[in-house]
């Protein structure tokens, strides 16, 4: 079972989240090509490593943040809400 | 009917498999029924299995294969009493064949085996060894794998030989004219064909683990060629041909049981999506109908089709030519081809770098680091499923592919009762049995993206709790044990293949939940695409540039149970 540590409601069970995947910026709509959009929209990084990546705590606070997460282990660190700083939320783990 | 075999298999034994179990997985072994009928079924020798209704049905495909089978079965009879039930053939590199030096048991061998030879030689069998002294010449271009026959189990047998291993121990040079990563069925089949089909026999196949390590020996081993978009079902279709003459093609009894598959609607819209599969799959000449719940109970009466369920069974999509391979034996087989044709098979070798030259991501393919040295080579295929994106990001290429692993389970095995294979979209399962009488459960792929490989608890009780909506009579069945594969989905449920945009590099991934029963025609399609520099028709909607140009070929709604 993985625990995710959101930063409002602490740590659950990944099952009460969404998972988003990998966490990109998104490329200005009104300014991007085509191909920069589908590449954002499709291709990934999927590293066999430490990944940042997009939860949504749809069974608690209904909050989407991002998380570091190392795809081998399993190991989670430095969730984020929008707009606030690593560090500056409760509930992580490492 | 030419097919023969004048040496027998050399087999090695994974110590990671001590039992008659099957692998991470499903070698289709023997009937529980009855101790004699296991090994006519062990051999793959009986092209009629008997089912619990009393019916035969073909498992080995042409009558004929059964007839070449005669040499596999006496060696598989002969590695079975000196493995004592242990599995033969493959396994990993270091292993030594076991049993050996077990005089007491080699007599009752000879018994044995002399009593097999008399019952089922047969004159053509005995000539066979001649044909393939005629064909035997030099290694390289368009040399046959050596035949296995009777004739050669009889002397070796009589002359306490042991068998030889089934591909070489091929030294590690530093130059090849193509290196495949990745030793599955993908890669070894793109290997082979490169071989067979195109004369490129400079080849080396590098493995992190041993040959079939990845999902070639964790998938549930079922095929079919039911997809709903056109391309998909053609190039599915073209894989199953394959399949068929796969036996006799790399002379070694994949166990192909074409056995009917089932894919249970249990929604108006899920039967909708059948009736437009059905159509999509007769208008391309591929047998596949519709059927109702009254014959689903006739072909699998272990089925609940009753309508006070919580997920009532509405109708399903019936393929009769769809059923399981045991997948091992594919993997065995195309490694023993393209090593008869002079192919490197490395295995324990991990990728380190990719070298190249010019601008990264658009530059040209010059050689490969691996843990036991560098390999200069202008082509690298790229073949490693689940970690597909690790190699890729060598030559920054990024692929629109996300790793997730996908659990499967076998229960203990029992008499035998299903006679399909049975899938269910909505409830996330799919389940066939092996001839040895296991259960094999599949489901859908894990939500959260992950290159561990380890179990869990919540996907055995949602299975355990959706086959039994479909079954209720297996409560009682114990669970052996599950295990995950890794799985490279794509967001359009369809393959990456051909080439990108650095030169010489060459991908065949993105192969999610559906990459053994592609594993044929991919190799074959991979091989052209290399040999002739020209992607074939075949898999060109398939190539890496359909996701930035927008073309993408949506085949979720027939390729995953998770949807």
């Amino acid at each position: 079972m993985l625990l995710v540590p959101c930063p409002n409601c602490g740590p659950r069970n990944a099952a009460d989240l969404s998972y988003n995947g990998e966490s990109h910026a998104r490329p200005d709509p009104t300014t991007c090509t085509p191909e920069d959009w589908r590449t954002y929209l499709y291709l990934r990084d999927n590293p066999s490593g430490w990944l940042r990546e997009s939860w949504y705590c749809s069974s608690g606070c209904r909050k989407h943040f991002t998380i570091e997460r190392h795809t081998l282990t399993g190991e989670l660190r430095t969730p984020i809400l929008p707009g606030s700083k690593p560090g500056a939320t409760k509930g992580e783990t490492k | 009917m030419q097919e023969r075999r004048d040496e027998l298999i050399g087999g090695r034994v994974d110590e990671t498999e001590p039992e008659s179990t099957p692998s991470a997985d499903t070698k289709l072994l023997g009937s529980p029924q009855h101790a004699t009928r296991r090994h006519e079924e062990l051999a793959g020798m009986g092209e009629k299995r008997l089912t619990v209704d009393g019916q035969c049905h073909s498992t080995s495909g042409p009558l004929e294969q059964g007839e070449t089978e005669v040499g596999l079965e006496l060696a598989d009879l002969l590695a079975q009493r000196r493995l004592g039930d242990v599995e033969l053939l493959g396994g990993s590199p270091e292993m030594e064949l076991v049993g050996n030096g077990d005089k007491g048991i080699e007599a009752a061998q000879r018994c044995q085996l002399i009593h097999y030879v008399t019952l089922s030689i047969s004159l053509d069998l005995l000539l066979n060894p001649y044909r393939s002294m005629r064909q035997t010449g030099e290694m390289g271009k368009h040399k046959p794998p050596a035949r296995y026959s009777a004739f050669g189990l009889l002397w070796k047998g009589l002359r306490k030989q042991s068998w030889p291993r089934i591909w070489r121990e091929p030294e590690f040079k530093s130059s090849y004219d193509v290196v495949i990563i990745g030793g599955g069925v993908h890669g070894l089949a793109t290997a082979y064909y490169l071989a067979a089909n195109h004369g490129i026999t400079d080849i080396a196949v590098v493995d992190r683990a041993y040959l079939g390590s990845g999902g070639s020996g964790r998938n549930t081993a079922i095929v079919r060629s039911n997809y709903l978009t056109p391309e998909g079902v053609a190039f599915y279709d073209r894989s199953l041909e394959l399949y068929n003459s796969m036996s006799n093609d790399l002379n070694l009894n994949v166990m192909f049981s074409e056995r009917g598959h089932l894919t249970l609607a249990h929604t108006d819209s899920a039967l909708r999506t059948m009736h437009w599969r059905a159509e999509v799959n007769k208008l391309q000449g591929i047998d596949s109908s519709v059927i109702d719940p009254a014959e689903i109970k006739k072909l699998t009466p272990s089925l609940d089709v009753s309508t006070h369920t919580r997920y009532p069974i509405m109708g399903a999509l019936y393929h009769p030519p769809g059923g399981t391979i045991r997948h091992d034996a594919v993997v065995w087989g195309y490694a023993r081809g393209a090593d008869a044709y002079g192919v490197d098979l490395f295995q324990q070798t991990e990728v380190l770098d990719i070298l190249t030259e010019g601008d990264h991501g658009s530059g040209k393919v010059t050689g490969v680091r691996t843990s036991r040295g560098d390999i200069s080579t202008p082509v690298v295929v790229n073949c490693t499923a689940g970690w597909a994106s690790t190699i890729s990001s060598m030559v920054d290429v990024r692929l629109p592919i996300t790793t997730h692993p996908l659990q499967a389970a076998v229960t203990e095995p029992v008499k035998t009762f299903l006679p399909t294979v049975v899938v269910s979209g909505s409830l996330h399962v799919y389940v066939s049995q092996t001839d040895r009488g296991e259960l094999v459960f599949g489901a859908s792929v894990d939500p959260v993206a992950t290159y561990n490989m380890g179990g869990t608890l919540e996907f055995t009780e949602e299975l355990a709790g959706h086959v039994l909506e479909l079954m209720p009579g297996i409560s009682k069945m114990r669970l052996l044990r599950q295990w995950a594969g890794l799985c490279d989905m794509t967001p359009d449920y369809s393959p990456v293949m051909g080439p990108t945009p650095v030169d010489g590099f060459y991908v065949d991934v993105g192969w999610g939940t559906y990459g053994f029963k592609a594993g044929p025609v991919s190799g074959e399609q991979m091989a052209a695409c290399v040999a002739n520099g020209a992607t074939p028709d075949l898999i060109k909607p398939f190539e890496l540039s359909r996701f930035t140009e927008g073309n993408l070929v949506g085949e979720k709604g027939a390729a995953a149970v998770g949807h």
